[in-house]
């Protein structure tokens, strides 16, 4: 029986998939860095046309930045991305959001939008002609009148990204490409993902990273 | 098993005319890879391998009576499908200089390049490798979602970080 779990995880992890992105060679590649006893931190801020073209995920309400940590030879980190928090413009303080939120979170939203666009609700015109006699009568009546029908029903298709399956999709997107969290010795790289503030023209943003005993703040460009 | 032995017997139809063939077979698929073994007739060309690119379809016949074993791609369901577009798919556009460049999604055959501009897939992540014949290839893993369109440029993927 242990064998056949032995088995089945080897298996598994065969098949995983790699969590993050590839790191660049060094934090020195990033647009900011900085550098500790045990470790240097590299951090790049996406920009909007760059989130479109990394993500099938629509992301425009999150700021998305690409974060690599290179551990110090001899140097083993436990990552978290708890750890890491956005500071936006020295006064709001934003953490990250997780993968499985935001996918839930995108897919309320798609339903919602298919919601209000009324396309659910169908007008049918109808137009009927009638002729009939009636008891003590002595000729027939013909009469013409027009109805209007309001329908509605799951007879369209569903909105862009608004299924349980894509928000399994989105979710598995976040998750893979995210920073890798847990105890490394490797540098690593992935993504954060922090809720937007409302007014981000003209914001100024700062990475905070309290991991290591000294905190690293990184002013994004 | 009969629809096996139809797509069996199209296969064998286009390697070779004047080949005709009978046979009970199983299958196991590992990973991309379809492994064929059992007992067939042939009749044709006598003993050797025939190779049918792209699709790697390598097979030992021989003439009368006998066992067989052979292997080819798995081919994606897609493939006989056409990739046609139906409710709650999203769009894989996928861009290629090179036509001939075989296009696997999860390790299946899924068709040429240039017989594949636009793919419809169920939402889901799936892996695209495009192989050119003679040349590097390159796989990507890819997020589709319902009712979009994802391009898949090969270039860019041959420019993406090594």
């Amino acid at each position: 029986m242990k064998l056949w779990a032995l088995g089945f995880a080897a298996i598994g992890l065969a098949f995983a998939v790699e969590q993050g992105v590839k790191p660049l060679a060094s934090a020195e590649e990033y647009s900011v860095r900085a550098e500790r006893e045990r470790a240097s931190v590299g951090a790049t801020m996406l920009k909007p046309a760059q989130v479109r073209g990394s993500f099938a995920t629509d992301l425009e309400d999150y700021i998305v930045v690409e974060v690599a940590v290179f551990p110090k030879t001899g140097s083993e980190l436990e990552l978290s991305a708890s750890d890491f928090t956005l500071r936006v413009a020295a006064k709001e303080t934003i953490r990250t959001a997780n993968p499985k939120a935001i996918a839930a979170n995108l897919q309320r939203r798609a339903g919602d939008s298919r919601g209000r666009s009324g396309s659910d609700v169908t007008i049918y015109p109808t137009v009927g002609v009638g002729h009939g006699r009636w008891p003590g009568g002595s000729g027939t009546h013909t009469s013409v009148g027009v109805g209007v029908g309001i329908g509605g029903g799951p007879d369209g298709p569903p909105a862009p990204a608004s299924t349980d399956a894509d928000r399994n999709t989105m979710e598995a997107e976040l998750t893979d490409k995210s920073l890798p969290q847990g105890l490394t010795a490797n540098p690593v790289a992935g993504y954060l993902y922090f809720p937007a503030p409302k007014k981000r023209t003209g914001a100024i943003y700062e990475l905070e990273y309290s991991g290591l005993s000294e905190k690293i703040t990184l002013q994004l460009k | 098993v009969k629809v096996t032995l139809v797509l069996f017997a199209l296969a064998g139809s286009l390697l070779a005319a004047d080949e005709q063939r009978e046979e009970k077979r199983s299958r196991v698929r590992l990973g991309g890879i379809v492994v064929n073994a059992g007992y067939g007739h042939h009749s044709g060309s006598p003993y050797g391998w025939s190779h049918w690119y792209p699709y790697s379809y390598w097979h030992p016949y021989h003439w009368g009576h006998g066992p067989f074993v052979g292997w080819s791609h798995f081919y994606h369901p897609g493939y006989w499908s056409g990739f046609s577009r139906m409710y709650g798919m999203g769009e894989v556009k996928i861009i290629s200089e090179a036509k001939e460049a075989a296009v696997l999604i999860d390790g299946a055959f899924a068709g040429l390049a240039k017989d594949l501009k636009t793919v419809w897939l169920e939402p889901g992540a799936y892996n695209i490798e495009i192989r050119p014949k003679d040349a590097e290839g390159y796989s990507k893993r890819v997020y589709v979602l319902s009712g979009k369109t994802l391009k898949l440029d090969v270039k860019a993927l041959a420019e993406d970080r090594p």
